[in-house]
């Protein structure tokens, strides 16, 4: 090595000073005093924001964080990421900036981290824009009514509780009864019936096996394309869960915010609850009721009012949102589903008794609800579905009676029979959601009382004569009612032809 | 039971007595007396970080400047200069130097509350992110 001067190496010095006045200036810096857990606890940098993302230099790189706890002596951030990096005594930068996540076409047919990152293997993302995770809701004036369906092509919920585009529908109820197949079927109709709907599936602590079932499934059913997977495992930190809802939902607004509709699934919300109960317990924040802390309707209500159909003038795109809540032993009087009822505008309730009983979608027709109700119905669906609700109400009311067969009235039988008609006509295999046209002519066939005569047991068989019936030797009829434009009054040419071909259909089943 | 005082409490109490002018000695008996008594023994080291970020709020700016090499006093000058610049409210600048080959080249400036790491070590480490 060459003698150097030390006159030189002040020369330079000073000249990368100079240099360094031009453009950086002194950063804010603090220094991790503990860590643990996933929290960081630095000392310094009065100047950190709410929410602010921090930068840790670590032995290992540089690990983020961002400060949820801006205390007197204190920043309480929680750690994005492997905490067993971070020591004491590490410094700590602000980034200048709130997390952000990659949104963008990009993302399509991708599963990616909260944070945006690649989790199946593919190439690295590179997307154009990025989005904050924390956002405001759109104002009021910023807002239409929902009045475009989002077919969930599972006909007990769009003939009784339609969904529209722009609404928050809850699924709720206890494990394994079918939630999760809801959602996936609505996500898998937007592929069938080539709408324009991006779907966004937002894992929150779900096994990574059941994403992964869940990501295959989707390829096979050429839904992956106009799909984004969100996903966090049971073993990712809480800071993780707590923010992929929010992550998912900057990726949706993208879509919406050009004008175009996403569909999010939040699946499912009880373990974000749970997921924000831990970092709150961490950051020493006081407990509430069940232990979550007082601003957990928060954590949710700002979440979903995220959702929503935009105005004309700002491009009339929508996020409709399908947030899922579990229950334990069906009680939806308990905190966080309370909660999440008050906030979305309906839910689809399932039942656990219903499910083993093999009546599958097991919706419960008295306790579901859509706040939105016609306004997001096709006028096909509308005019045919008038009766369902009655109908299945009804039986409901007079099913303990259905044993004492020989000794109820005419009325009543009648009321019985089509009730379980009915109902037997509502169950669907999962991953076969059925186009408008199928559940038009089903509810409509039943209505009528075509398939009176047929036996329960076979009333899917016939209800599938009928449909192959009417594709076959009336396809045109059936594309055109499957626009869903014209309603099917009772004298009209497609609800005669309809019934003929029911009772034609019915006549190879009755008994 | 007494209120516990937060270090930012008992760190601005210090730090407006050493603006004032009074015995340093004593503040520091005083201090080192209530940690003792309150069992915060272990916060010393952030106190003196929270006194030093409030003298520097009430003028003086107490720092420290790590090189791979001994710096020159002109370029000590230089960089009491830049501090000063950065921050009008500052009148006076104390830096403790210390020497860190590992930074290969340039200098990282630590202030209470800021940095400012211009050594070669830093720009190396960004290119490899």
């Amino acid at each position: 090595m060459a003698d150097l001067q030390v006159a030189e190496l002040s020369k330079d010095l000073q000249a990368a000073i100079a240099g360094l006045e031009k453009n950086e200036g002194l950063q804010s810096a603090g220094v991790v005093i503990r860590v643990g857990d996933g929290v960081a606890w630095v000392q310094g940098m009065a100047a950190a924001r709410y929410s602010e993302v921090l930068q840790i230099d670590t032995k290992n790189g540089v690990v983020e964080a961002f400060a949820l706890n801006l205390m007197e002596d204190e920043i309480g951030a929680v750690i994005l990421g492997d905490d067993s990096k971070v020591a004491a005594g590490d410094t700590v930068r602000l980034k200048g900036e709130i997390l952000t996540v990659p949104v963008g076409e990009e993302l399509l047919g991708r599963v990616v981290n909260p944070l945006g990152q690649p989790l199946d293997g593919g190439p690295a993302i590179n997307t154009k824009a990025t989005n904050p995770v924390e956002r405001e809701a759109v104002g009021v004036m910023g807002r239409k009514h929902v009045h475009e369906p989002m077919m969930t092509g599972i006909m007990a919920i769009d003939a009784m509780f339609p969904i529209g585009r722009g609404q928050r529908e809850l699924i709720i109820g206890d494990r394994q009864t079918g939630k999760t197949a809801v959602a996936i079927d609505t996500m898998i109709n937007q592929a069938r019936n080539k709408s324009d709907v991006i779907n966004i599936y937002v894992a929150v602590g779900q096994k990574l096996s059941k994403v992964a079932a869940l990501v295959e499934r989707l390829k096979q059913e050429g839904v992956m394309e106009q799909t984004i997977v969100v996903a966090t495992g049971p073993s990712d930190p809480a800071s993780m869960l707590y923010l992929a809802p929010y992550a998912g939902t900057a990726m949706g607004e993208y879509f919406r915010d050009k004008g175009g509709h996403a569909l999010m699934v939040y699946d499912d919300l009880t373990k974000h609850a749970v997921a924000y109960r831990q970092m709150s317990l961490l950051l020493r924040r006081p407990p509430g009721r069940e232990a979550f802390p007082g601003d957990v309707f928060y954590l949710h209500s700002r979440l979903l009012e995220r959702s929503a159909k935009l105005s004309d003038d700002l491009g009339a795109g929508s996020l409709t949102a399908l947030p899922i809540i579990e229950t334990q032993a069906g009680d939806i009087s308990a905190y966080i589903p309370t909660n999440v009822i008050s906030i979305t505008d309906g839910q689809i309730f399932m039942e656990t008794d219903l499910f083993n009983q093999g009546i599958r979608p097991a919706i419960s027709a008295g306790l579901s609800v859509s706040r939105v109700g016609g306004d997001a119905q096709t006028k096909a669906v509308k005019s045919v579905s008038g009766h369902l609700k009655l109908g299945l109400s009804q039986f409901r009311e007079l099913a303990s009676f259905a044993q004492f067969g020989s000794d109820l009235d005419e009325a009543t039988k009648k009321q019985i029979d089509r009730g379980q008609r009915l109902t037997e006509l509502l169950k669907q295999p999962q991953y076969q959601p059925m186009s408008i046209w199928e559940q038009c002519a089903s509810i409509f066939a039943v209505d009528a009382g075509a398939f009176d005569g047929v036996p329960v047991n076979k009333i899917k068989d016939a209800q599938m004569a009928l449909l192959t019936k009417l594709w076959t030797d009336h396809k045109k009829d059936m594309q055109e009612l499957n626009k869903g434009g014209d309603k099917v009054e009772k004298d009209s040419a497609v609800a005669k032809l309809i019934e003929k071909t029911a009772k034609a259909a019915a006549k190879g089943f009755e008994g | 039971m007494a209120t516990k005082l937060s270090r930012r409490k008992l760190a601005g109490n210090a730090a407006a007595r050493f603006s004032s002018g009074e015995n340093k000695k004593a503040i520091l008996q005083e201090l080192a007396a209530y940690l003792i008594d309150t069992n915060r023994k272990k916060e010393a080291e952030l106190i003196v970080r929270d006194i030093e970020a409030m003298l520097a709020d009430a003028g003086t700016a107490i720092g420290t400047v790590i090189s791979a090499r001994p710096l020159s006093s002109d370029a000590v000058s230089t960089v009491e200069s830049f501090v000063k610049a950065q921050n009008a409210a500052v009148k006076t600048v104390v830096l403790r130097e210390r020497i860190d080959k590992t930074l290969i080249g340039g200098v990282r400036l630590e202030l209470p509350g800021h940095q400012l790491d211009a050594s070669v070590k830093a720009k190396l480490e960004q290119l490899t992110v």
